[in-house]
């Protein structure tokens, strides 16, 4: 009786009946544990110039993740050193709140995950944006990971899309990115962090105008015949998300048309009114 | 701070200042609109945005149990301020990490007092919510202390703590482990609980969360949290809601810390000139007169809405 | 930081018309790697492996250490990965450049996050408290020599066969009493490794995106973009990596997924056989 009550008492018992071990991603009614179909996407948010201040920014929130994108320029870069004689620089920063996950947790600036993070946008955006029109200037991307369920690449990389399209900086198409999961043969799309820590998951950005891949990043041990389908059908869920993103920069345009036609309503007193 | 102004540009604007004029046309005591908006951020147990003007910071607050030292040290608050980047372009980042860093300190030294609250314990003198308070500053133009002290407290205003009742096993021979509980509402209540129990044999005290409709408590005293009111002293006139040139004019700033019941729980000088005493008193109490008004103001926006809450104030 | 002299359009311009016909600038077919050489210490846990000129020495040591408090039935393995300036003057003590942090990351993820070691067989000791258990830690090293393009797969390569040269010294639990026993008086014990991820890497390069293995420095500079895949013998796939570059057809990707099968299959039989050629110069004498 004793030793159960120790038991009962020690941390250790939390992680062996915790979540992980009884977790079904999918139960006897095809749904996932949120209540998704196997290929239902989470609901998807979009804003663009969310923060004034920068040339162009973005919010997206997949579900409960939510990112923010800030792009400034192209400007004139502040360490000389680094300018291409040919191109722009294409700098990322990403910071992540401290209280986004489970477990708060500071991440120091420095951090190798991080870093890699900021890495593989970069190199993500350094084709897609026609970097040869700015020679010998820098575009700065921040982003700013306030809220994290699962999908940070994905946020990110359409956070980013969305800061450059309102930042007016040219490129040569959209990119949207999307997860996908596998669980025994059933792919799913877009997981959350519960389901990406129990299941192989791959994350892939695509160019929808073209149908190619710029970005593949799997960290889970998965049998190469079964990779095949699950990152088809993230590329195809990819340029779905695609029209959804267009559709936001559309409203948004037509927003701005009509606001320059009526000449009177500025953006900020028109969010006013609405939320009053 | 590597953003300067121009030799013009500061007496046009310092010379604005002193006729009451200011560049956006506000009088010197006008605040830009303030918008605050509570539970931003699902994962904590308490958040919130505010602007003002272009000015904006994020806050959450999460609750993680923590064992209290030997000496019964509890309740103590974490708080961090993040600068990003993108609100401080000019800055690089060693300058942008001392500048989170003097917030940070800032920010725990005020906080400390005011969250080390018993509503946060669990169980007296063993388990306590330890109270992690973040801040992301996403852009500034101008009075970030004001915005984040706002954010702060809405974001305690948010805050609930989840309800808990101790548990007591006991110990071989005595059959059924025994729960003993009672809701806690009150930490005292919980204390006599447990304080009853102490004369019995029992081997591990832990607690339990109690499910509720809600997600918690809300603190107690969150309606007279302090406010932070910069005051921007250009002798012999005072301002609020500096906008970045405007700060960059004035030689002192003085952040006072007041609750809205109008008691003055903090001051914090800026700036490096001197500040002759008479002047101190009539900023001091207009400041309070101010302070009062805007907790009062906040107090009305948050309490009469649920869910999103946004109010500018003037 | 210091940056490194970028290629001249010379170079460019015969490497990618080279390519096209199906030519590298070293003579290789586009999906022939370079030799593969692994040498062995005197020591046990001592590997130095090349492709081609890429030199990197992988280094294992053990050590019994407490726990981490979050996971207290298991091992501790640390890989570093020592950049120095020897390998390639882009390389600089201090902040890592983003590929040193690729390559680190990438090394983490094959080995540890793919759980290619047991760890829980790094345990010594299990008890109810942290504060008694005894686990090894194993501090993987690995030592960049010098950089002629591919350190990645190198350096898997060297972990791996290191990992599987090592030797752990052999204990014996009594109670709470633990005893660790020289080599002299028990032959150590090999690690226990539930599968060899092997590191693949490619490059795309010329106007077509043409698919190139085992991409010299010069090739992965001039590269459209890079993709490295780890996969280990049972064909499964532990990391795939493509951070951006060039876009391609998802058949593109899939086609080098299979070349990447095979690769691996040709890596684990290198291995294999220079570890036997090794074991067989070295007496263990059972008492």
């Amino acid at each position: 009786m004793s030793e159960m009550e120790e038991i009962v008492g020690s941390p250790f018992l939390n992680k062996l009946s915790g979540p992980e071990s009884r977790f079904e991603p999918l139960n006897s009614g095809n749904l996932r544990s949120d209540g998704r179909r196997p290929l239902e996407l989470r609901s998807f948010e979009a804003e663009l110039t969310t923060h004034p201040s920068a040339d162009g920014s973005a919010s997206v929130s997949h579900g409960l993740t939510q990112v923010t994108a800030c792009v400034y320029g192209p400007r004139e870069a502040k360490n000389r050193g680094l300018t291409m004689h040919d191109r722009a620089l294409v700098n990322v920063e990403v910071s992540v709140a401290p209280w986004a996950g489970e477990m708060r947790r500071l991440r120091s600036r420095g951090d190798k995950r991080t870093l890699e993070f900021a890495a593989s946008i970069k190199s993500t955006f350094e084709p897609v944006i026609q970097t040869t029109l700015y020679a010998r200037s820098e575009i700065d991307i921040h982003i700013h990971v306030l809220q994290l369920d699962g999908g940070l690449l994905q946020a990110s990389i359409n956070a980013t899309t969305l800061a450059l399209v309102d930042a007016g900086v040219p490129m040569l198409d959209y990119v949207s990115s999307l997860s996908a999961g596998l669980y025994h043969t059933t792919a799913m799309l877009d997981l959350t962090s519960v389901e990406e820590s129990d299941l192989p998951s791959v994350t892939v950005a695509v160019l929808p105008r073209s149908g190619k891949v710029t970005l593949v990043s799997m960290e889970t041990r998965l049998h190469v015949d079964r990779f095949e389908e699950m990152f088809k059908l993230a590329m195809e869920g990819g340029k779905v998300l695609r029209g959804e993103m267009d559709r936001v920069v559309r409203e948004r345009t037509a927003a701005l048309a009509r606001q320059m036609e009526g000449g009177v309503a500025l953006k900020e007193d028109d969010k006013m009114d609405t939320d009053l | 701070m590597a953003y300067q102004l121009s030799k013009a540009e500061s007496s046009y604007t310092a010379s604005g200042l002193l006729l009451s004029q200011r560049l956006d046309g506000r009088s010197l005591l006008d605040y830009r609109p303030i918008t605050v908006e509570a539970g931003v951020a699902p994962t904590a147990n308490g958040s919130a945005r505010a602007r003002i003007g272009d000015t904006e910071v994020v806050v959450a607050v999460k609750l993680d149990v923590k064992k209290m030292g030997e000496d019964g040290e509890g309740g103590r608050c974490v708080c961090s301020v993040e600068c990003s980047p993108s609100a401080y372009p000019q800055l690089d980042r060693d300058s942008l990490s001392d500048l989170s860093a003097d917030l940070s300190t800032l920010l725990s030294t005020y906080l400390t007092p005011i969250v080390s609250t018993p509503e946060l314990l669990i169980i007296p003198s063993q388990l306590y919510w330890q109270a992690s308070v973040d801040a992301l500053v996403l852009s500034s133009s101008g009075n970030v202390h004001d915005t984040l002290f706002a954010a702060v407290r809405a974001a305690l205003w948010d805050l609930r703590v989840p309800r808990t009742r101790g548990v007591v096993y006991e110990v071989p021979g005595g059959g059924d482990d025994v729960a003993m509980g009672e809701d806690g509402g009150s930490s005292v209540e919980k204390a006599g609980v447990l304080d009853h129990m102490r004369g019995m044999k029992r081997g591990a005290v832990d607690f339990d969360l109690v499910d509720g409709a809600d997600d918690g408590t809300p603190l107690e005293g969150r309606s007279d949290l302090p406010v932070c009111v910069t005051l921007n002293l250009l002798s012999p006139v005072f301002y609020l809601d500096a906008t970045i040139p405007e700060e960059l004019c004035a030689p002192t700033r003085l952040l006072l810390f007041i609750r809205p019941s109008g008691t003055l729980c903090g001051i914090h000088k800026l700036g490096e000139a001197e500040l002759p005493p008479a002047e101190l008193k009539e900023a001091l109490q207009e400041g309070v007169r101010l302070g009062k008004e805007l907790g009062g103001a906040m107090n009305a926006r948050m309490g009469g809405m649920g869910g999103k809450r946004m109010g500018p104030f003037s | 930081m210091p940056r490194e002299v970028e290629p001249s359009i010379n170079q460019r311009e015969f490497i990618s018309s080279a390519i096209q016909e199906g030519i590298r600038a070293d003579g290789r077919a586009p999906l022939q790697a370079r030799q593969m050489v692994i040498r062995f210490g005197n020591e046990l846990g001592w590997v130095e492996c090349s492709l081609g000129k890429t030199r990197v020495i992988a280094q294992v040591c053990a050590t019994v250490t407490r726990p981490f408090l979050e996971r207290p039935f298991e091992g501790i393995i640390v890989i570093n990965s020592e950049f120095s300036p020897m390998a390639s003057s882009a390389y600089e003590t201090g902040r890592p450049s983003e590929e040193e942090v690729t390559i680190s990351r990438m090394l983490e993820k094959t080995i540890r996050r793919s759980e290619a070691l047991d760890r829980e067989a790094l345990c010594i000791l299990a008890g109810q408290k942290v504060s008694i258990v005894w686990v090894w830690t194993l501090r993987v090293t690995l030592h960049f020599l010098s950089d002629e393009g591919n350190l990645l797969d190198c350096a898997c390569v060297a972990a791996m066969a290191v990992l599987r040269h090592f030797r752990k010294p052999d204990i014996e639990v009594v109670g709470d009493e633990v005893t660790v026993f020289p080599p002299e008086e028990r032959a150590p014990v090999p690690l226990a490794l539930h599968h060899q991820p092997m590191c693949v890497s490619f490059a795309f390069l010329g106007p077509k995106n043409a698919l190139v293995v085992d991409p010299t420095h010069l090739e992965e500079q001039l590269a459209n973009g890079t993709m490295s895949i780890s996969l280990n013998a049972q064909r499964e796939i532990c990391v795939l990596q493509k951070a951006g570059g060039v876009a391609l057809p998802a058949d593109e990707v899939m086609r080098a997924v299979n070349v990447a099968v095979l690769r691996v299959r040709e890596l684990n039989d290198i291995v294999t056989k220079a570890l036997e050629k090794d074991s067989k110069t070295r007496v263990i004498e059972v008492r």
